[in-house]
This record gives C-alpha cells, structure tokens and sequence, in this order.
C-alpha cells in the first residue's frame, strides 16, 4: 500500500514508460512515415490500387472494348463504349469507371482478356470534386504513372507535398528510397 | 481355267468397236435380255449373288429390287466411273478396252428396273476413257442398241456420260448423283435412300462399272453359273489391281476367294527383286494395312472382313521392307484431307488434324503422345461422320498404328525413318 | 402413333416425327449447329448425335424419324464424348476471339463449350485462315470464325432464293461467300446474320457497339411496310453511365444521372411471332437509325417573322388552339383540312378523325397518295384482305404490279418460295422492275403502266371467254356475270398486244390457271391501283376476284400497300366520306358526326390554290415531298392561312407550316397497327422518347383540349399519358369489328378483325376501254416510274443505315438495252421525255422488260417526278449520256 503510494508520487511508471520511449529513440528503427511532407509509402505488389490502362508496344490502346470487366463488375463501376478503329479493330470509345462505387477487388483486371486494365499502386484518391474520381479514358491512361514496378514495391520513397491549383498532390522525388522494416 | 467374266475380250485390240465386240458376241445378252421381263432379269441377277463390285458389297440384285415397280418419276441408272480410290484402275481397262459391255450391262439394268435413262459418271481425268465411251454410246445408237424402241421391244433408252471434276467424294452414290445435277458433290441424307428419291428425285441405281460390266454375263449364262464361281457368300470373278512393289503390277481378273498370297507372288510375279514384303493394302486407300503373316487371307469380302481389314475395291496395293509406312499413312492422309468435301464436322476439320499430326510425325517434329493423340482423333471422327470417307480415313490410320506402332515411335524417338531409304 | 423409349422413359410420339423434336419435347436437351426447323435439313454438324439400340453408329438425331419400339440413349458415354470430339473438332479452327466478337453471349458455339467440351485444347498447330472478304456495307464477314453449318446459304437458298451466300472450295478450306467474291445484291441478307450460330457473319451497322446481354428487348411491330413483321427491338442506355441504368433497373430503381441517351442498336425478327418466320427484309432491319437521328425535331417550333423557332408546347399549343378556332368561327369547318399518314398508328388516327368531326366539325380528312378511293372501292378491298399464310401455301400465285417486289419485299419473298420449293405457279405481271428473279417466275407478263385497266379487263375477258369462272355464276349467278360482261364490250382479246403488250397466250393460259388452282392468291401493291382510274380498277379486281371465287376457300387477293398502317387508319374511318367501321357520312349511323361529305386529297390541294380551304392539318405526312407533282402542292400549300404539322423530322411540308409539333417514333410508343390481313398488332414502347415530343394522338388531344373541347375517356379531360389502353377502348366499341379487340386479346401474335360482317354491294359494271399503247420513233423507250426497296419514305430518307445499305437512287435499264447505248454500270445518264429531263446514275439489270427504264420516284435526291408531268405514270422517253 505504501509502496504503491510512493510508486504514484514519485512517478515511477511514467519514468518506466519514458525509459522505454528514450530507449527506443535511441535503439530501435524509426518507422513512423513523414507523409506526406517528406516520404511517401509505395505498397507492396499485390496492392490492388488505382486502375490504369495499358497500352501495347506501339503505343496503341490494349483494351478492345469486350466489356467483361462490366460485366463481371459487382458494382457497376465500368461503362464502356466500342466502336471500329481505321484499322478495323475494337476499341473503346467510352471507358469509364466511376471509383465512388469502387470497391477495388479486382474481379475486373482478372477478367480482362487483354490485360489492359491493371491495378495500379496508387492510393491517393482524394478530391476536391466528385469528377476527380470518375476515370475517363483519358485519366486511365495517364494513370499509368502509377504502374507497378517489382523493384520498388513495399518501399518508402522520400516525397515531397505541393498544393497548387489542381489540388494537393505528394511528388516522389527518389532521393532516397529504403525499405521500412 | 475359268471363264472370265468383265476381261474376257479386254485382250482384242479391235474390241472397244462394235464391230469387234459383235464379233466375241457383244450384245447377245441385251438380246436375251429384252426377250425377258425385267422381273426375269432382277430375279437373274439376285440367284447370281453378285455383291456390289464397289467397295461396300452390297448385293446387286437386291439393290435393284428396292426400285419400286410403279413411280411417278422416271427411273435412272447411274454407273459409278468415278474411280477415284487410290491403287484402284479395274474400271479404267473395262471402260477403255471394252465400252460396248459396260453399256451392255446398263442398258439391261435399265431395261430390268424400268429406267428411261442411263448416267455414266466418269472420272474427269480419263479423257481417253470418255472419248472411247462416247463413240461407244454413238455406235450403239447406229446399230439401234440405244435410243427408241430398241431391237424392236418397245424399250427406249438413253445413256449420257457426265464427266466429273476430281472429286473423290463423288464416288459416293448420293454425292455422284449431285454432281450429276449440277450441284456441289457432297453426300445427301439418306433415307430416302437413291432407290426412292435419287436422280432428279427419281429411283436410280448407283452402280459400279464392274458390276454393270458383270450384268451380260449373268444374263447370258444364268445367275447360277455366276453364282458356281467362288465363295458362295461372294461369289463371281472380281478384277484386282495388284500396284506397288511387285514384279508384274496390273489388273488380274480372277475368282473371289483368291488367297492374297497367290495373287502376290503367282499372278503378279512376287515382290521387285525379290524383296521382303512388308505391308499389304488389300482394298484401296481406305482399307486398314495387312501384315505379311496375314497374306494366306482369301480375298472376298467375308474372309478379309474377318481379319479387320476390307476387300474395297479390290485394289492391292504391296509395299516392301524398303517403303516407311509412316509416309505412306501421311501420303493417303493428306489424300483424305484433300478429298473430304467439307460437309460434316468430324472428316473436315479432323481429317486435316490427322495429316498435320503425321505431317510431323513423318518429318521428325512429332511429341510424345502424337501417337495416341492421332489415334483417338481417328476414333473421334470413326462412326460419327456423314459418309462413308471419313471412316474410311480412320480405319487407314488407326490400322497403320495398330500393326506398324514401332515404325511411329520409331519416328518420333529417333527424328528418323526406321528404314533406310 | 409409336412408342419409343427415351433415356429409359417411354413416350407416345406420332411416327415419323424427328428424334431431336420429339426428345426436345419430353425435356432432353440434344444440341445443335446446323439444324433449324425453318430449314432443311443438313446434318452435317453433327452435334445431335444420339444412340439408338440396334443401330451401328450414332445416328443424327435431326435426320432420323422416331420409330416404334426404337430405344434412344441422349446422354449415353459414347454419346456425350461424341459431342466433346465435335466440339473439339469445331474449335480447332475457330479463332479464340470471343473478347472482340460480337456473337459473343449469343453465340451457340461458345454455349455449347462450355456445356459439352471437354477442358484444355490438344491442337498446337496452325489455324487455317481465310482472306478477307467484303460482305458490301451491312455485313461483316469473319469466316475464320465458321463452323460451316450452311445456315446462311440455305436461307440464301430455300427462303430468300437469291443465292447471295453460297460454298466455296471443299474440305477444310470450305468457305462461305458470295459467289466469286461478287457484291451482295440482296434485301434478305441480314438475316443470315441472325441465322449465324457463331460470329462469322455479323452486322456491320452493329459491329462493335454493344455486347448483346447488354441490351433491352422489346417486342414490337416494324413501321416500315403493311406486313407488319413482328421484331424485337433491342435497346441500350448509351451514357457515360450506362451500366448503373442498367443496373439499377434490374434493382427497379431510377439512378440520378445528368444525362442518359437512349439508342436503338438492332432489330432482330421475332421468329414465330405473328406473320414472322426467319425473315425481315433489310428494311426492317436496319431502319431503327432514324429513331437514334439527331435530326428529329427536338421541341415545338412556330413561325415568327417568316421563320420557324423553337417554343414551348404550351405555346404552339395555345396557337394551334386559337388559329383553328377563329379559322373555324371566320370561314367554316370546311375550310379546314386534316391529313394524316399511312404509318400513323389506330389510335393516333382514331382521335384525329375524332377530332376532326367533332372538335373542328368537318369530315374534311384524307391520306394524301397516289391513289384516293371512295367508300365503296375501299368495302372492296376489305375484301382482298387474304393472309400471309395463304401465299406460302398456294399452288397459283399471280402478282400484279412490281410494288409488290419493293414495298413489301416478304410477301413477295414468300411467294418466290412457295414456287421454288412446293413448284407453286408464279406468275408475275409487271410494268417495271421484278424482283422476284426470273428464275423463279414461272411466266412474266410485261404490261403497259397505265394499262392496269385493260389487263384486269383482259383477264376477266378470258376468264368468261374460257368460262373459267365459279359454277354458280353459270347457273343462279348468271345475271351477275352479264353484269360484269357489260363492261368488257371494249375488251378484245386478239386486240391485246396492241393495247397493254400483252401476248393472248399469256392472259388465256394466266386465267386458266388461276381458275384451276385448288388455292390461289393473288398480289397486288400501291402501283397496280395507282392513278386516276384506281376506283375502277379495284372494282373491276373485285369483279375478277369474284368471278374467280377468289374470296376464301379456292383463293385469296392479298393488297399490300407500302404504308404500313394503311389498312388500319382506313378501318379509323380517315376518309371524306366514311367513319369508323366504313359507316357512311351522313347515315343513320352516322350519328352526330358531320353531315356532309368532306373533300379527299386530289380535291384538297385545288380547294387551297382558290381559297376555300384555309387551315390544313398534317399529322406525320410530308406531301410536298412525295406528291408527283410537288410544286403545284408547293404552291397550293403557299396559299393556305395556316399550315401545322406534327411530325418527326424537318420535312419540305413541315417547312411551310407554321407550326411544328414534335412526334415521337413507333418505337416510343404503344398502340396498335393493322397489317395487310387485317391482323391488329401491337407496338410496344422500345425505349423512352428521345426528344420533347409527344405521341401524335396526343398532341391532338391537347390541341383539343386548349379548344376546351373533350376528346375521349368518355367526355373527361383527364390526362392520361399512357391512354392508349382508353383510347383502344373506345374504338373497339366504335368500330363494330374491332369489338373483340383488346391488348390482352392482341398479344404477340396479333388479332385479326373480323371484317365478315360487313356486307358487300353487289357486282358493279366496269367500263373498260382498251388502253392504247402509244409510240413515237424519237422516244423509244417507256420510262416507268419505280421504288427503291430501302428508300421508301420520309423515314427512310433520313435513316443513316437505309442510306448506306440503298445503292443510293439508280435508273434501271435493261441489260441488252444499256449495251446498246454503250453504258455500264454507274454511268451517268440523262433520261429525256417530252415532260422533261433527268440525270443520274444508271444500274444495269435484267430484271425488267427490254425497251423499260425504271426511275425511282420515291427518292428525294432524284427529281424524277419531273420526269412524268406530275403524273407518276409511264410515259415515253429516251436515254443520253
């Protein structure tokens, strides 16, 4: 009982717990992320994040517009329009996916049979306007920024954040890239 | 010796006249015949036992029974000259060294079903062929063999030839009788069959020129004294054309029942240059290959259907130790590749699968399992098809596979010919 | 009767039926490529195989009749591995591109994969392929991707007869195509499309635009001639939203969207359903993509200042309203006009006639035609209303007139098919182009254009000549018969080459052999009726058709006019002098509509160039287009105080009126449509309506209603937008043989109206004077005016894919007559009469008489009624390069 009494007033666990703290500083990796002010997380591979389009060596779409990622979409995210190209193949005139209804399981970059839709590593879907996250062809294509590559997977990147007037956004700058564990 | 029936005359060189063929007795039959009825004759024709000299051996008499007596279409009779069987020429020496029997004959089998003409569908490239045909078909016009009221009976006739377009399938009866309506050769759907609804929908006979060439004979000396000759299930003399590796290849007009062995080694003067043999085709391209140990089989339909091969057409063909027989699968397979007329699913795609797979085979790029594989496509297309060609190109193939496996694997393993050559 | 035994089930089946029927019936599923009832039979897939107890091989059970006692095995080892094997077979040649192939979810091919075939693929050698073929412009050909099961070239074969597709080559390069890789001339050749088990040929004005599960189907009824084929209509919601509408509606709710489009993709023919079996013509096919124009009139437009702008509808409403009633209130009900179309549907015609009699007062309404025919002409051809049916079965078919061949190509695709495969008869009587090939006829008759009299005339001639008529009218009828004799004193036979170019032969051995005909039919169209003497012409075929005892049993006269709903808006009373149910103007029954008998089309058009008719109302007409002679209605019209005009597009008419109400197509709106036979059809509502506008009945009923007056729903002003149920209700109390008549009644199969009721007069003289044949060495050759089948109508005109498929306007001369003057195809050629002169392409055929040049005259692009002085009648002429 007095043993508890003086533990409490001469602050004996809170010293404990800050031991603990200091040691840490001292001996253990820092992990916490600087995001998005300095560094920024690139998801391990099998992150099923932004969707892009792929396109084929020549530059030319992959997509030919079958729609089965529509099809087998379980919340209608996709909208696709085909038409015939100059050189008589199927390509998509519309494709769009409206990632408010997104539930990013993949059933889609499964299905295709071109593997033109992919998951990209992106994750920052954030916005100002509710069109931002609608993906038209277009923003599919450009989103092929956000490709995969093996090699980077499962990284911290430093980055660094800039607001301007399309919004706010984190710009990798690769200066330094190091595995967080 | 006996009497031959379809060559007896082959040998005159004066024969394919109808001079000369008056002159050995030709159309003394057609006279006997007229002087019959035609129940007589069909009747004639059943006690002779004649099997169709085609391939199928489907007895002739019965065939022609099947024509109903009274019909509101005219009848036809159509005489198969499309001998497109690979190893096969038996019609070729009848329609070139004897055109006045085959017409002979067809005029009696019109006169015994009631035709009110005759179709002689003959291959396109017997130009030869054609030409004696039709100076033939002339002459019997002269002589008022042909045409109207002829000898005097009241019985009008006519026979044109219908010159085919290298068509094998058209051999086939139904396909011969499209063809001669101006259509695509390919198979009909039978029933009806051609005795009920053939030619131009009208009962027609569909018959080899063998069989039509044997009709005189019969006529002439009763179908018993036919029936005398050979087995009693496949009686009659059958014309065989011996091919390949042998001494005195050709067309030997002998009895059915003939051991193969005799007709290898006596008739056609045994293997070239005394080689051994090593394979037997005993009836045409689509008939399974026979082993030489298998020779001793007499040669009717009966007995060869015994040992799992056919009498065909009649066509030998003898291959010796120096022939591959994967080549000579690959050579008859692309045959039947060429030929399927593109109508049913399993001989159009199938029949060219097999020929790409023993395509490979024979040029060393075959896999493990290419020998089943092309096995059981055979099987696959074996029983399903719409005619009678795409079994016959199974049965060649999985017959070949069966007693020749080791020549096969041989190719396969070894990316090489097992015989030297 | 016989027993067989199914899969170990016994069932009674009739004998003779086929193996897959009868076991398709009890419930097994046998699949199949080749095999179609409405086809012969191939056998050649042989997917169907089964296994009957006793037989060798498996037999093809599409081949094979049911016999007693036989035991059938459908499931059976061998069986099943039979259908793996075919499936294998099938596929190692077929490209693995379901992803880009239309066929895909529609495709037997792949259905039948993925029930029967075995997993995994052992063919690793090269596909075969095919070049690539041009199909012409509404079909693609993908023919890697053909299983060769003979569809399209049987249907080319057996039912179109034109032998557009046909086999090329043999074996494994057996190739589908048209015969040496010619153009495809052919107006059925869409359907091979819809016959097409797989994707090798599919339609290239669909290609690509829509995955098939994807789209909204809906029965209806296709607008474009008075067949009235049964079609489905296949729709989607093309957005940039377009899946969650799809969605949701399956959810049953109604997503908020800014903006969705509603687009017809296709029609297909609804096989089995009413007068459908396979076919469409290519008109019906491929005319949806007027309703999907951009041209359409958008929202309601009013004349201010000389020209036309856009407005609301309460104001063109309001406008309409007031003119019409102070036009009404100055100078009478008679100086106001109302014309309507052929295409509109019962009820739209119903209310206008309605409207017109009761709101305006006056009986003053008319279809404006080549032809107008009073009461008694149109009680005739109530009775020329024979059934589809019958020309499939007939033994003798007799078609007058080449409208016939263009304005209702399946009537006359039957017939060829009748002729070709049961040997029916086929005779045709033509003055212009014959579509029927003439392999197919068994005789042609060429006639004079304008001598449509003198061969009726000629043929009655030989019919009491060769006493060819019924027995009756030898014995009790005998007066009758003098009756119609009366007429013929001009008629003499022997003097018929010189008047119509007729051989005697001909019409003596055409009698006999329609007079011989255990069932006969008899076909005409708009071109044989058409000009100044079409009353006497129909009643001198009544007088024919009666003396033949072509009125039932023995045979059937069929009119197959172009518009679609002809026969209906006659049975809606839209005439000067009938009403609803043919009650005569100013009858007892007449009741309190209009008095007096109200001016016709032909008496219209004078009646506003002198100022008695002020106002005209137009609903879906375009008269200043296909008139013959366009300026003197032009300038008729020009005259009128005030002009409205509800329509669909822009038209030249809608051009001059001042004001335009937007329409709405039949495929955004419900009603019923009357056929050729009578039959009532339904139209369902396809798809939402693409534009402000509203039905054509409607409209009239708000126009009625800003008069304050009340139309329908007995006398209350309620509105109902959907009232097509009410208004239905109330002509089937009106019109006495529309009384059975309701949308449960009507179904998808249609109903016919009973006509029997409706007695006829007795038999009429025809005064018939030979037509001369006239000659002149300058102008050799006879212009005939012509129709295109594709290009037929207001419609049509501004349909993007009629108007790819169309050669575009031709000028049709005979083949020994274009060598003769040097010409060749696409030459341009100027065509000379005395009326005046025309240039355009020429297309060389052999489906029309030598010394013939046909010039289509329902082409707006070709002026060719300039060509006939305003007549549309044949006239002299000679060709110029």
């Amino acid at each position: 009982m007095i043993k508890q009494f003086f533990k409490t007033v001469f602050l004996v666990d809170l010293l404990q717990g800050m031991a603990l703290t200091f040691r840490y500083n001292w001996t253990k990796k820092i992990i916490t992320l600087q995001y998005p002010d300095k560094e920024k997380w690139v998801p391990y591979e099998r992150f099923r994040g932004l969707h892009y389009q792929a396109v084929d060596e020549e530059g030319e779409l992959k997509c030919v517009a079958c729609e089965l990622c529509a099809r087998i979409c379980p919340a209608g995210v996709i909208t696709i329009e085909g038409y015939e190209d100059e050189k008589g193949n199927r390509r998509p005139s519309v494709y769009t996916m409206d990632l408010h209804r997104c539930a990013y399981c993949g059933l889609c970059v499964e299905a295709c049979p071109e593997d033109a839709i992919n998951h990209g590593a992106g994750y920052e879907f954030a916005g100002f306007k509710r069109e931002d996250a609608v993906m038209t062809l277009d923003k599919l294509l450009k989103n092929k920024a956000n490709e995969k590559d093996p090699e980077k997977m499962g990284t911290v990147v430093s980055a660094r954040f800039v607001r301007d007037k399309d919004g706010i956004k984190v710009i990798e700058d690769g200066k330094k890239r190091y595995r967080w564990w | 010796m006996q009497e031959k029936v379809t060559c007896k005359n082959v040998e005159d060189p004066r024969q394919y006249t109808i001079e000369g063929s008056l002159k050995n007795g030709g159309y003394e039959s057609l006279k006997k015949a007229l002087s019959m009825t035609p129940d007589e004759v069909i009747d004639e024709m059943k006690a002779s036992g004649i099997r169709g000299r085609g391939g199928a051996g489907f007895p002739t008499g019965l065939k022609w029974s099947f024509i109903p007596k009274i019909s509101d279409k005219p009848k036809y009779v159509c005489c198969n000259a499309d001998e497109g069987e690979p190893g096969t020429f038996k019609d070729r020496v009848i329609i070139e060294k004897d055109p006045h029997l085959l017409l002979e004959g067809i005029i009696i089998a019109g006169f015994a079903i009631g035709a009110t003409a005759g179709y002689i569908y003959i291959r396109g490239e017997f130009f030869f062929g054609v030409k004696r045909l039709e100076k033939a078909i002339e002459e019997a016009y002269e002589k008022g063999f042909l045409g109207k009221n002829i000898l005097g009976k009241g019985f009008d006739y006519d026979i044109y030839v219908h010159r085919g377009a290298g068509a094998y399938i058209c051999g086939e009866e139904t396909a011969l009788i499209d063809s001669i309506e101006g259509k695509r050769g390919m198979p009909r759907i039978k029933p009806p069959f051609p005795a009920i609804a053939g030619l131009y929908n009208g009962p027609t006979i569909v018959n080899n020129v063998e069989t039509l060439a044997s009709v005189p004979f019969i006529v002439r000396n009763g179908g018993a004294a036919f029936g005398k000759i050979g087995p009693e299930k496949s009686p009659g003399m059958k014309i065989f054309n011996v091919s390949g590796h042998v001494e005195k290849p050709g067309s030997y007009e002998l009895p059915m029942g003939t051991p193969l062995r005799e007709i290898i080694y006596e008739h056609a003067g045994g293997i070239k240059g005394g080689k051994k043999l090593k394979a037997v085709i005993p009836g045409g391209a689509s008939t399974p290959v026979l082993k030489p140990d298998e020779i001793d089989v007499k040669m009717d339909y009966d007995s060869v259907a015994a040992i799992g091969s056919m009498m065909g057409s009649g066509a030998i063909i003898v291959m010796d130790e120096t022939s591959c027989i994967v080549k000579s699968i690959l050579i008859l397979a692309r045959f039947f590749a060429h030929e399927s007329c593109g109508k049913c699913t399993p001989c159009r795609e199938g029949c060219t699968w097999m020929a790409k797979i023993i395509d490979d085979i024979e040029a060393g790029k075959g896999q493990d399992g290419d020998i089943d594989l092309v096995y059981d496509v055979a099987l696959n297309i074996f029983g399903k098809t719409f005619c009678p060609l795409g079994d016959g190109a199974s049965m060649m193939v999985r017959g070949a596979i069966d007693k020749f496996r080791d020549e096969f694997e041989h190719h396969i393993k070894n990316k090489t010919c097992l015989v030297a050559s | 009767m016989a027993l067989v035994t199914l899969n170990g089930k016994e069932i009674q089946v009739d004998g003779g039926r086929l193996i897959l029927d009868v076991a398709r019936e009890a419930g097994f599923e046998i699949p199949t490529f080749c095999y179609h009832a409405k086809l012969s039979t191939l056998a050649s897939c042989r997917m169907c195989l089964v296994e009957i107890e006793g037989m060798r091989k498996l037999q093809a059970s599409c081949a094979t009749p049911v016999m007693d006692g036989m035991k059938i095995e459908t499931e059976s080892p061998d069986v099943v591995s039979a259908r793996a094997s075919q499936l294998e077979f099938l596929l190692i040649n077929h490209p693995l591109d379901c992803p880009v192939c239309d066929q895909a979810g529609e495709c037997d091919l792949q259905d039948l994969t993925f029930k029967y075939a075995k997993p995994g693929g052992r063919y690793r050698w090269k596909k075969r392929t095919f070049d690539k073929r041009d199909m012409g412009s509404t079909m693609t050909k993908e023919i890697n991707r053909c299983i060769a099961c003979r569809r399209c070239s049987r249907y080319c074969e057996e039912v179109s007869g034109d032998f557009a597709i046909t086999e090329l080559n043999r074996g494994n390069a057996l190739e589908m195509g048209s015969f040496y890789h010619s153009p495809i001339e052919s107006e059925f050749i869409g359907n091979t499309v819809q016959l097409c088990p797989v994707g090798a040929l599919t339609s290239s004005l669909f290609r690509f635009k829509s995955r098939v599960w994807d789209l909204i189907s809906t029965e209806t009824i296709c607008p474009h001639c008075s067949v009235g084929c049964s079609i489905t209509s296949e729709s989607k919601y093309v957005s940039q939203k377009a899946t969650h509408m799809l969605q949701t509606q399956h959810l049953g709710k109604t997503p908020a969207l800014e903006k969705t489009e509603v687009k017809i993709l296709r029609n297909i023919a609804s096989d089995g359903k009413g007068v459908t079996e396979i076919s469409l013509c290519d008109r019906g096919r491929y005319g949806y993509h007027y309703i999907n124009s951009d041209i359409r009139l958008k929202a309601p437009m009013v004349k201010e200042n000389g020209r036309l702008v856009e407005s609301t509808w309460e104001k063109a409403l309001s406008l309409v309203a007031s003119k019409l009633a102070s036009i009404k209130a100055e100078k009478g009900a008679e100086s106001i006009g109302g014309i309507t179309s052929g295409i509109c549907s019962n009820e739209d015609n119903f209310i206008f006639q309605k409207f017109f009699r009761n709101v305006i007062g006056t009986n003053n309404i008319a279809i404006p035609g080549d032809y107008s025919l009073s009461r008694s002409s149109v009680l005739r051809l109530l009775a020329m209303r024979g059934q589809v049916q019958w020309v499939k079965t007939a033994d003798c078919i007799l078609i007058l007139g080449s409208s016939v061949g263009t304005d209702t190509p399946i009537v006359s695709m039957h017939a060829g098919m009748a002729s070709r495969l049961r040997g029916a008869n086929l005779i045709t009587a033509m003055a212009g182009e014959n579509r029927l090939l003439d392999t197919t006829a068994q005789k042609r008759l060429n006639y004079v254009k304008g001598s449509e009299l003198t061969v009726i005339g000629a043929l009655t001639r030989a019919v009491i000549d060769g006493k060819l008529y019924c027995e009756s009218f030898g014995g009790k009828r005998k007066k009758e018969l003098d009756v119609v004799e009366a007429g013929l004193k001009g008629i003499n036979l022997k003097d018929l080459e010189v008047l119509a170019g007729l051989a005697v032969d001909d019409i003596e051995s055409t009698a006999r052999s329609l007079s011989e005909a255990s069932k006969g039919v008899v076909l005409f169209g708009d071109d044989f009726i058409a000009g100044e003497k079409s009353e006497e012409i129909v009643e001198a075929l009544y007088n024919l058709f009666s003396l033949l005892g072509y009125r039932g049993e023995k045979g059937q006269a069929i009119f197959s006019p172009a518009s679609g709903n002809l026969i209906g808006s006659m049975d809606m009373g839209i005439a000067p002098d009938y009403l609803p149910g043919y009650v005569a103007v100013g009858s007892k029954e007449a009741g309190k509509a209009p008095q007096e008998k109200g001016l016709d089309w032909n008496a219209m058009v004078p009646a506003a160039s002198d100022g008695k008719l002020q106002a005209l109302y137009v609903m879906g007409d375009d008269p200043v287009e296909t008139a013959s002679d366009k300026d003197k209605v032009k300038n008729a019209l020009n005259k009128l105080d005030f002009i409205v005009v509800q329509d669909l597009f822009m038209t030249k008419t809608a051009e001059l009126a001042d004001v335009v109400l937007p329409a709405l197509t039949y495929a955004e709106k419900s009603g019923t449509v009357t056929n050729l036979e009578g039959r009532v059809q339904l139209l369902d509502v396809s798809m939402k309506p693409r534009v402000d506008g509203r039905k054509d009945w409607q409209i009239i009923r708000d126009v009625a209603q800003s008069m304050g007056a009340a139309l329908c729903f007995n006398d209350d002003l309620r509105i109902v937008d959907d009232g097509e149920v009410e208004v239905l209700e109330e002509i089937s109390k009106t019109v006495p043989h529309y009384a059975a008549v309701t949308q449960e009644a009507i179904g998808r199969d249609g109903l016919m109206s009973d006509v029997s009721g409706i007695k006829q007069a007795a038999l009429k003289t025809v005064e018939i004077v030979g037509h001369k044949k006239t000659a002149d060495k300058d102008y050799p050759l006879q212009v005939v005016p012509g129709r295109d089948v594709f290009l037929n109508g207001s419609m049509t005109w501004r349909d993007e894919g009629l108007l790819e498929l169309s050669p575009g306007p031709r000028i049709l001369v005979e083949s020994s007559d274009g060598a003769a003057h040097g010409l060749s195809d696409g030459d341009v050629i100027t065509v000379e009469t005395k009326e005046g002169t025309l240039k355009g392409t020429v297309s060389l055929t052999d489906r029309i008489f030598p010394g013939v040049v046909v010039v289509p005259v329902n082409h707006p692009e070709l002026e060719s009624w300039k060509l006939f002085g305003g007549k549309n009648q044949e006239t002299l002429g000679r060709l110029a390069k």
